[in-house]
């Protein structure tokens, strides 16, 4: 799974695997650096190399198992098949589009820190934070919730709260509130 | 009916969206990243308080907690479990309950989240001196993919009584 990534993310930047299992990302990025005290002549940038280790990289193919894992345990046979198909291909292309963003905000950061660049820092942060720490590990729930309906209701419970709402509509206060009709807004049948 | 769902649907994951990026922003701040650190040290605290009471020699140092063979755990920012019990706060504030059951949802989901927590460090503290390869594997996958499944079972049972909770209430109106 990991060199099936490294492909996919290979047709929009150039990354190459060292013997040790680390990648070497090259992210294409346009910038000119304008001259310095420090630095009198500009610079122009076009592509920011960076190393990166395995594990980090492994981080972006773990939302597919546990999106599998949530769908496989979800209920509904028919539903779960084409949540399962869709939402592979959706969790897929995320990965992809995760790893890219990464490498991107990672280059980005490089070349704000050496032009000595502190505005939108604490953006800056809070992306390269996000991506790799908290985006995999939440994002296939949040699949798994968007495209299975009958999970959806499960966790949520909009559906089912809505459809006892609705079929309370228009009846008398006395109707609702005894009897069977107050069970079923108490939720136990 | 189905349009009323979605509204609430769509909804519920636009302030879960807005809460969970104010939240994990204001995380990174300095302040918060001392109490962070504070919440680390005190887990640890009690994570080897834990093996001390069943008869382990593993000392502390600060947040990290060391066996006798020297193999050396750290509970540093990001394993204490602040990241799933913001998840856990930004669902339970966007889901429309009463408020009593959000603060009561939000307390019982963080110690529930922190107890598991601390199995976890436990766990993960006798793996690695056990193996580094299961160390590795349980550390970065296995046990961060439970705690956000834990999570979300949490908010899940808190869902279940809130909209339970909720019905009764207005029924008896």
């Amino acid at each position: 799974m990991l060199d099936l990534l490294r492909d996919a993310a290979g047709v929009f930047l150039q990354v190459k695997e060292n013997p040790s299992g680390e990648w070497t990302v090259r992210a294409p990025l346009e910038k000119l650096l304008p001259p310095t005290a420090q630095r009198p002549v500009a610079r122009e940038i076009h592509f920011v190399n960076f190393e990166m280790p395995r594990s980090d990289a492994t981080r972006f193919i773990f939302s597919l198992p546990v999106y599998w894992a949530i769908i496989l345990a979800s209920p509904g046979a028919k539903r779960k098949l084409r949540s399962l198909l869709i939402g592979t291909a959706v969790m897929a292309a995320l990965e992809v589009a995760l790893l890219l963003a990464f490498v991107d905000l990672t280059a980005y950061d490089a070349i704000s820190r050496i032009q000595g660049d502190t505005g939108f820092q604490w953006g800056r942060r809070l992306g390269l934070y996000m991506v790799p720490n908290v985006l995999p590990y939440v994002l296939p729930f949040g699949v798994a919730l968007s495209l299975h309906r009958q999970l959806r209701e499960q966790v949520l419970q909009f559906a089912k709260e809505t459809n006892v709402q609705a079929f309370c509509a228009g009846l008398p206060a006395d109707r609702i509130n005894r009897g069977p009709l107050a069970k079923v807004r108490r939720g136990r049948s | 009916m189905a349009r009323s769902e979605n509204h609430r649907g769509l909804r519920f994951v636009l302030i879960f969206a807005g809460i969970l990026l104010a939240a994990f922003g204001v995380l990174l701040t300095s302040p918060a990243q001392y109490l962070d650190a504070r919440l680390s040290l005190a887990l640890v605290k009690i994570a080897h308080g834990v093996l001390a009471t069943c008869g382990s020699h593993a000392t502390r140092d600060a947040a990290i907690l060391r066996a006798p063979n020297g193999f050396a755990v750290e509970m540093r920012d990001g394993c204490n479990g602040s990241n799933v019990t913001i998840l856990l706060w930004s669902a339970i504030l966007a889901f429309p309950a009463r408020w009593r059951m959000k603060a009561i949802g939000l307390v019982a989901g963080s110690l529930i989240i922190q107890a598991l927590n601390i199995v976890r460090f436990i766990s993960l503290f006798y793996l690695g001196q056990y193996s580094l390869t299961w160390f590795d594997f349980a550390h970065t996958y296995l046990w961060e993919s439970m705690l956000v499944l834990d999570t979300m079972v949490i908010f899940w049972l808190w869902v279940n009584r809130a909209v339970r909770l909720d019905a009764a209430a207005r029924a008896a109106v």
